[in-house]
């Protein structure tokens, strides 16, 4: 056994060109395949904190069943000690606090239903960046007491302009009817118009003095540091917070989102499988060619009286050291290469240029590595470069040996 | 000539080696041309699963309605319209729709919605609404006082099959009208905004509680290849102007779902490229090694007068013989799995149980054939072909003879 070992690793240097092209094939591949697969993963994270940019945040912590009715009379009764909760959490960039409410806005002749969200500015826009897609006039300051900053199509609608004063009317927590007269200072456009037509912007102590809210809440939103962590983070909250409280992660508050990732991650699948296939065509065909052209040298092996099996098994290890050294190669090649992009990101502008105009798509892709996935494609690999030599490794041991030394031929 | 015959004889003369680059580059030529109709199939699923809730493929309103939802705001002629979405052959369907934002209301609670009367059989082939039912029936042309709703409405109201509810509207003569209808069928899309806040009854009962006589809002297109959206839009602009119809793309209605496709394309694509740079070294080391191997027999070929550029012409030739076989194998393998993957569709659920969830999802993927996505990989494969082979059999010219010829 040893012996063959030793055999085999000095024909793979013996035939240094031929086993570069071996590696050379394995290690691409392998390559290849990492970053295709971190490329996808990192593609499905962009489209996630894109998304939740907009307006849900990745958490968002209410009173139980606030989030289907947008109840006034569900809000959080003590935000503050909720707060101090979170505030020694570690996996969080920054939350604040929001009021949340369906009302009726009415300018001039028209009336109609809006959802009304209070924000506290400042840290608002350290979560979500509504702010940045202001088309008309400017987003909420935290003095703007009579502000409201409305969508396109709500505007378009209304037929609002900047400094247009509209009315609010709506159900206080009071059991009152609360009601207020708002100046438009911006108007955004996210592209989206189920935002665009619906939510309006005031701050958090207009929209507390409108719904008899003061010092309340009707949920905080949470911006973790990581998207991978939301899992965690959101059952370690929903225990901390326990009974009465509901800790919704982006999945809940966006499901169609979260198809949307499915989706997609099942598109790659599809993809990575047939990538697969090619790569593992390509390493076949070149285990294949290089057992083939050394008829004449498994000839001359068996005619010195070297076994049937032994030379299959000759073969099979040859492929086995080369798999080994492509797989390493190609795997280290992958994992620097991708690490580099995924501190790098790619930047897509360069390839579309609205990208660049529009803060609503994902435009720099960070590929994502991952070990798991790296072991599964480096164990698929070798296993593929083993089998791929089985074939002609069985073939190569029933040549006759007189007739592969003269004609090097197969047959 | 001469050389086109020895070359073509070498290609015969050692069937294995040819095979095996015949196969290398036929097997990654197929497995390439399937992923590359896998993911113009994925584009267009995306799009249909995109449209596929409200929109079709374009909307024709009158005027202003966009804006306001406005019942006036109706389309005066849309007979007009409709012969002439009858008569285009690129139209697949169309649906007539009146929308109206109302106020229904139950024992136990009220909500604002968007009413849509539909003619349900039309609406089936346009929207999947009618595939999304979880409880009762989908809507009859027949119904007067049937009414669907959404999954989370349904909660939201408290309201359950066969239960009445009361919806409000302003009507298109001012008045302010109100009519109760019993709930025939619940559905359930996945899509909570939806579930939320649609709400369906019949096109002739949203006609009369509105009192639009035979008036309808909106008309929704849905055309056999999606592709000819602009050219259908630009000739409805031609023939019907753009003073009273507003016509719009759902590429105009919805510009971010347009940028999302548009970059999961660019990402596809950027796919491609790496894949194609796999395989064509895949393809390249079985070239490659299969030229470098006859370097004795190059030698022993110049040894007997041969010139080295005649060499270099021979394995050109042969490599352009091996390439077009490999080329054209490959493309019939690869049209004949997209073929047959075509006809059965490749279900998506059965990747992802999680997927079974959203029932309105479109879950099969067809993959598509587009002529110019087989003919540039397959020329681009035999150009990597050619250039391939062409640097082993010069380095050979190169060599004296016997160098050659004692080359291992």
């Amino acid at each position: 056994m040893k012996t063959f070992i030793k055999i085999a690793w000095r024909n793979i240097f013996r035939n240094w060109r031929r086993s570069f092209f071996a590696i050379l094939a394995i290690a691409t591949g392998l390559g290849a395949l990492i970053f295709v697969w971190a490329f996808v993963d990192g593609t499905n994270q962009q489209e996630v904190s894109t998304y939740t940019s907009f307006l849900s945040g990745h958490i968002q912590i209410h009173k139980t069943g606030f989030q289907r009715e947008l109840s006034v009379f569900r809000a959080l009764d003590n935000p503050s000690a909720i707060l101090s909760e979170i505030a020694h959490q570690e996996n969080i960039e920054e939350f604040s606090e929001r009021i949340e409410q369906r009302v009726l806005l009415s300018f001039a002749d028209k009336t109609s239903g809006a959802i009304l969200m209070g924000v506290d500015p400042e840290k608002e826009s350290k979560i979500t960046t509504l702010w940045k897609m202001m088309e008309h006039g400017r987003f909420l300051g935290p003095a703007d007491q009579s502000g409201i900053v409305v969508g396109k199509d709500l505007a378009e609608r209304f037929n609002l302009s900047l400094g247009s004063e509209v009315s609010v009317l709506a159900q206080a927590a009071d059991g009152s009817l609360g009601a207020a007269k708002f100046k438009v200072i911006g108007i955004y456009h996210s592209g989206i118009d189920t935002i665009d037509r619906v939510y309006v912007f005031v701050t958090l102590p207009a929209a507390q003095d409108l719904f008899a809210l003061w010092g309340r809440a009707t949920g905080i939103v949470i911006k973790a540091k990581k998207i991978e962590s939301v899992t965690n983070l959101q059952s370690s909250l929903s225990k901390e917070l326990g009974q009465g409280i509901e800790v919704l992660d982006w999945r809940k508050i966006i499901p169609e989102l979260e198809t949307s990732v499915i989706l997609h991650e099942v598109e790659a699948t599809i993809i990575l499988a047939i990538v697969f296939l090619i790569v593992a065509i390509g390493i076949l065909n070149t285990v294949l060619m290089s057992v083939v052209e050394r008829v004449r040298e498994f000839g001359i092996m068996m005619a010195l009286g070297t076994a049937n099996l032994q030379i299959t098994m000759l073969v099979v290890m040859e492929a086995f050291l080369l798999g080994t050294v492509g797989v390493i190669l190609g795997g280290v090649g992958g994992l620097i290469v991708t690490s580099i992009l995924g501190k790098r990101g790619i930047d897509l502008t360069s390839y579309m240029e609205f990208l660049q105009a529009s803060p609503r798509t994902p435009d720099i892709i960070y590929p994502i590595l991952r070990l798991d996935r790296i072991i599964l494609l480096a164990g698929l690999v070798l296993m593929v470069t083993i089998f791929a030599s089985i074939y002609p490794a069985v073939k190569a041991a029933r040549y006759q040996p007189v007739v592969a030394i003269r004609t090097g031929e197969t047959v | 000539m001469l050389f086109l015959k020895i070359a073509w004889k070498n290609v015969l003369r050692r069937p294995t080696r040819t095979a095996i680059t015949v196969s290398a580059i036929g097997l990654g030529l197929a497995f390439f041309v399937l992923l590359w109709s896998l993911a113009d199939g994925l584009y267009a699923q995306l799009i249909n699963n995109s449209i596929g809730f409200q929109l079709g493929h374009l909307q024709i309103n009158a005027t202003g309605f966009r804006q306001e939802y406005n019942p006036k705001i109706a389309l005066n002629e849309s007979d007009k319209i409709t012969d002439w979405l009858e008569k285009d052959k690129r139209i697949k369907n169309y649906s007539k729709r009146i929308e109206t934002p109302a106020f229904l209301y139950s024992a136990t609670g009220s909500m604002g919605i968007l009413l849509t009367g539909i003619n349900p059989s039309e609406e089936a082939k346009v929207t999947v609404i009618s595939r999304t039912i979880s409880a009762g029936d989908y809507l009859d042309e027949r119904d007067e006082r049937s009414i669907l709703i959404g999954k989370y409405l349904a909660e939201n109201l408290g309201v359950d099959l066969g239960e009445k509810l009361i919806v409000t509207v302003s009507a298109a003569d001012g008045t302010l009208a109100q009519e109760a209808f019993r709930v025939k069928g619940i559905f359930n899309t996945g899509v909570e905004n939806f579930d939320k806040s649609l709400v369906f009854i019949t096109l002739a009962s949203a006609q009369r509680i509105l009192t639009l006589e035979k008036k309808v809002s909106t008309i929704a297109v849905v055309l056999k290849e999606g592709a000819k959206v602009e050219e259908v839009e630009q000739d409805l602009k031609n023939e019907f102007g753009n003073v009273i119809y507003d016509i719009r793309s759902w590429k105009e209605i919805m510009p971010i779902i347009v940028q999302m496709i548009d970059l999961f394309n660019l990402i596809l694509y950027l796919v491609l490229e790496i894949v194609f740079v796999v395989m064509a070294i895949g393809v390249s080391n079985t070239i490659l090694m299969s030229v470098i191997e006859r370097t004795r027999e190059f030698g022993m070929l110049m040894a007997i007068g041969t010139s080295g550029s005649r060499i270099v012409k021979m394995v050109i030739f042969e490599s352009i013989f091996i390439g077009i076989i490999g080329i054209i194998i490959g493309n019939a393998i690869g049209i004949i799995l997209i073929l047959a993957i075509g006809r059965i569709g490749i279900d998506l659920s059965l990747i992802s149980s999680a997927l079974r969830n959203y029932p309105g999802l479109m879950r099969m993927v067809y993959p598509v054939i587009v002529i110019q996505h087989l003919i540039i990989p397959s020329l681009l494969l035999l150009l990597v072909n050619v250039l391939v082979s062409l640097y082993p059999s010069v380095k050979a010219a190169r060599l004296k003879p016997m160098e050659a010829i004692r080359f291992i």
